[in-house]
């Protein structure tokens, strides 16, 4: 597991973090890093599964009716494991299976190990995608199987998928 | 009105803002963003077809509205750089609009949206007053008190949104509420907006009105929303609403604006801005491609 992706960024909130210490980051950049009970979702990247397809699937959320810009950043799991952050392999959630069994948990506990987080993905090159691309992206996902398309219909609809009838 | 050779004796810089270019005649009208103008160091000559979109639509009240006395002014304004060029009075009559060619000199080098106001002088009080065509003269706009209105209603909106969670693909209270009014007021909106945007008091919800400039469906105001992103990402000293504009163009995906952002592209010093820019530029020429293809 030697690169772990944090996708669903805003690219904006990052423009002004390289080179600065944790305490010096913009505030909005760690608002970006929103934990739920202390941890923080991300998922492996691998050879078959791309950190694009992983900022998709993301982009694919139940509850997302439009294709918008998004971003991502892919940064070394054993940097996060030497901050003392826990990793923990969990199921996700997303519209995308694959993705699914990709997902781990950063247990980041504190304010002080978030903070050394955002200085660690500051570092990488945060990775945008335009509004069109994401549109092109997801439309290919519902279109291939990737992406679940009943479990997000407006946006299935939205960026006009063509989905395959069954074969009997 | 000059016809043909070029001077730029016409033009003379005020402070002015483009609520107070309303001037003191029976009837005023602003009409924001008309056109763009080619304004250059030195004096440009230019057909400007909107106007004989208002000859037309005078014609059509030519009954009503001819009268010796009775005479329009066009003023042609921009708010970046105060340039004003007001035309020496015309008279109503079908002739005084035909497209005409105009002087139009500039400042700074650069294409600016204008705004045009037409003050129609010389009706006394017993006379029919000039009536205003829908989809060319805006009956919102400032000469009504509407633009004010609007303008605090969006401030409003801004204050409210301040400590809104903006989330990619999420339609935002905000952005709905904006969008509304684009489709209520078309460019009268959009320019409360600018002004709004011109010192944004919370980056947040100012990158969030960039973003709903680009995304918003309303043909109408395109033209106007387009042009104020370019203004923005020039212009803007906030490096993130600048991002914010180029990612309204980036959804606007017109390749007119292909010029504009490589300019912003090679006047940017920050690196993943100029990254941002540089993807935006590659999806502007791709579109540019598809479509002379």
């Amino acid at each position: 597991m030697p690169h772990l992706v944090r996708a669903a960024l805003r690219h904006d909130r990052w423009l002004e973090t390289e080179g600065r210490a944790g305490l010096d980051l913009p505030a909005d950049a760690i608002a970006d890093l929103r934990t739920t009970d202390n941890i923080l979702s991300v998922f492996e990247v691998t050879e078959t599964v791309s950190a694009e397809r992983i900022a998709i699937a993301l982009a694919a959320a139940p509850g997302k009716k439009e294709p918008d810009h998004t971003a991502y950043a892919v940064f070394d799991s054993v940097a996060v494991e030497r901050l003392g952050i826990q990793i923990t392999k969990t199921p996700g959630d997303t519209i995308d299976a694959a993705a699914n069994l990709l997902h781990y948990d950063l247990n980041v506990g504190t304010a002080g190990k978030l903070l050394d987080l955002a200085v660690l993905i500051a570092r990488v090159p945060i990775v945008p995608i335009t509004r069109k691309r994401v549109g092109e992206l997801l439309k290919a996902g519902f279109e291939n199987g990737q992406l679940d398309h009943t479990r997000n219909p407006p946006l299935r609809d939205k960026v006009k998928a063509q989905i395959p009838a069954r074969s009997p | 009105m000059t016809r043909g050779g070029s001077s730029t004796a016409l033009f003379e810089e005020r402070p002015l803002r483009r609520t107070a270019v309303v001037a003191d005649a029976d009837t005023s009208v602003i009409v924001a963003n008309v056109g763009k103008m080619p304004l250059a160091a030195q004096t440009h000559t230019s057909a400007f077809a909107p106007l004989h979109d208002y000859g037309a639509a005078l014609a059509k009240r030519r009954a009503a509205a001819i009268a010796p006395t009775r005479t329009v002014a066009c003023r042609y304004s921009t708010d970046a750089d105060w340039l004003i060029f007001v035309s020496p009075t015309l008279r109503l009559v079908t002739e005084a609009f035909h497209p005409a060619v105009i002087n139009i000199g500039s400042i700074d080098g650069a294409w600016h949206a204008c705004n045009m106001t037409y003050s129609v002088l010389g009706f006394d009080a017993a006379a029919q007053r000039f009536s205003m065509e829908p989809g060319l003269l805006n009956s919102t706009d400032a000469v009504l008190g509407i633009s004010p209105v609007l303008e605090s209603r969006l401030a409003n909106m801004f204050v409210e949104a301040r400590h809104a969670w903006f989330e990619d693909g999420i339609e935002s209270e905000f952005a709905r509420a904006f969008s509304t009014l684009i489709h209520a007021y078309g460019d009268t909106a959009v320019s409360a907006a600018e002004t709004l945007l011109a010192s944004p008091t919370n980056i947040e919800v100012a990158i969030e009105a960039a973003h709903s400039l680009g995304e918003i469906d309303h043909p109408p105001s395109l033209r106007y929303r387009r042009s104020l992103l370019e203004r923005l990402l020039l212009t803007a000293p906030s490096v993130r609403l600048r991002h914010g504009a180029a990612a309204g163009l980036a959804s606007i995906d017109d390749p007119s604006s292909l010029t504009v952002v490589s300019e912003a592209y090679a006047r940017e010093s920050n690196r993943r801005l100029r990254q941002y820019l540089q993807l935006v530029v590659e999806q502007l020429e791709r579109t540019r491609a598809c479509r002379t293809s």
